[in-house]
């Protein structure tokens, strides 16, 4: 019985097998990468004396004949589209007996240094939105065997890809930042002066100091700039430039160009050819109409210039005294 | 607070060391004196101190002239 079964189910599992193998075949899949840009930029803070240059190790002098100045800088990069905020907090002034802290003697009190703005320097530079334009194309094309094809009129609207735009000058100071707000990606705002009342704790300093007084230096809201005025700037940078120059641009995609075509002729796109597609991006021309949605994210510096003053108390005996601002960046 | 979003970090800062240089204290505390402060208060108005020093001048030429008055008075008696 069992030698007489054999052939039988190994006829059976050749059915099956021939009964499975084109259903293998349908339910084949294909693996398609999709990727998307989100604003991956940099924001840093930089913190230097008045010319630019680092401060040095022996620190920033306070006191008579010294200014007190420092500059406080922040940078973004096609940053993510956020505010930012800019504060500071102070340390008592001990002894320094050039490498260490004298924590026995006798400190010169946070309270006794104030920040202020003498300068009223405050600026923006080189301050550029990051946004997705939208781009209608229009002309006409042929496509087809030459003579074969009839003209058709092209009007199809296109999402572009993320583009930095410019609307204000190189530089936006204090007297002129009124005037530009409205076109501002992120806002510049005035710090806070007077006196740090509560100290912060240094290192290795044996009193603890858990609630310094923190003042801001310097801090910008992200807000949405109008949008005529980045509609405006995108086009008279690219308006009526045809689709292969857009493209070469970065402004475009070709695909998104071809499938916006293909749509409106009734075909798929893979049906032009390679002359026809030439012909495409060449007869297309451009002009901005919109953007897509909100700003994506922004880049440009912004600049602040506190000082820092001193009142030595009367009772302070001679000698080098040292202690440390530190300044902190935040997003918000 | 957001966090940020590709390369860049979180919260950054920056530590700026700061000296001051005492050299020496130019001068004693200026200290106000005022009536009713909480140190004493020892001084007089100059008006004050002028008339009582009128009144006392005065009072010490009468003295004298009662006192020379009376002199050849008594030498009379005598």
């Amino acid at each position: 019985m069992i030698r007489l079964s054999r052939p039988r189910a190994v006829a059976s599992l050749a059915a099956a097998a021939a009964v499975l193998v084109p259903v293998a075949a349908m339910a084949d899949s294909s693996t398609v990468p999709v990727t998307t840009v989100v604003a991956t930029g940099t924001r840093t803070l930089n913190v230097t004396d008045p010319t630019g240059a680092a401060i040095g190790a022996s620190g920033l002098p306070l006191g008579a004949g010294h200014g007190g100045a420092l500059l406080v800088n922040v940078t973004d990069l096609n940053y993510q589209h956020a505010g930012y905020q800019v504060s500071a907090t102070m340390t008592n002034l001990y002894p320094w007996a050039g490498t260490t802290y004298d924590f026995n003697g006798t400190p010169i009190p946070s309270s006794a240094i104030s920040v202020g703005y003498p300068s009223n320097l405050l600026d923006l530079v080189n301050v550029k939105s990051l946004v997705d334009p939208v781009i209608q194309l229009t002309g006409s094309v042929s496509v087809g065997p030459v003579g074969l094809g009839l003209p058709t009129a092209i009007n199809q609207t296109v999402d572009g890809t993320t583009s930095s735009v410019q609307t204000l000058a190189d530089q936006v100071t204090q007297s002129t930042l009124a005037s530009a707000l409205a076109e501002l990606p992120v806002t510049l705002g005035t710090g806070e002066t007077g006196s740090f009342d509560a100290p912060a704790a240094l290192p290795g300093e044996p009193t603890a100091h858990p609630n310094p007084t923190s003042k801001v230096l310097m801090s910008g809201t992200a807000q949405d700039p109008a949008t005529a005025a980045l509609v405006s700037a995108l086009q008279s940078t690219y308006g009526g430039e045809t689709a292969a120059q857009l493209v070469a641009a970065g402004l475009l995609d070709q695909n998104a160009v071809i499938s916006a075509v293909a749509q409106q002729l009734g075909i798929t796109p893979d049906l032009l050819s390679a002359s026809d597609i030439t012909s495409i991006m060449s007869s297309l021309t451009g002009d901005i109409t919109s953007i897509v949605g909100s700003v994506l994210g922004q880049s440009g510096s912004y600049n602040t210039m506190p000082t820092l003053s001193i009142n030595v108390p009367s009772s302070a005996s001679a000698g080098v005294y040292r202690g440390q601002l530190v300044v902190t960046l935040m997003d918000t | 607070m957001a966090s940020r979003e590709g390369s860049a970090v979180g919260n950054d800062s920056h530590t700026v060391p700061v000296t001051v240089v005492v050299h020496s204290q130019p001068h004693a505390p200026a200290v106000h004196h005022s009536p009713g402060s909480s140190l004493p208060f020892t001084g007089a108005p100059l008006e004050a101190l002028t008339a009582w020093g009128v009144a006392v001048t005065v009072v010490g030429a009468a003295v004298v002239t009662t006192l020379r008055r009376r002199r050849p008075g008594s030498r009379s008696a005598l």
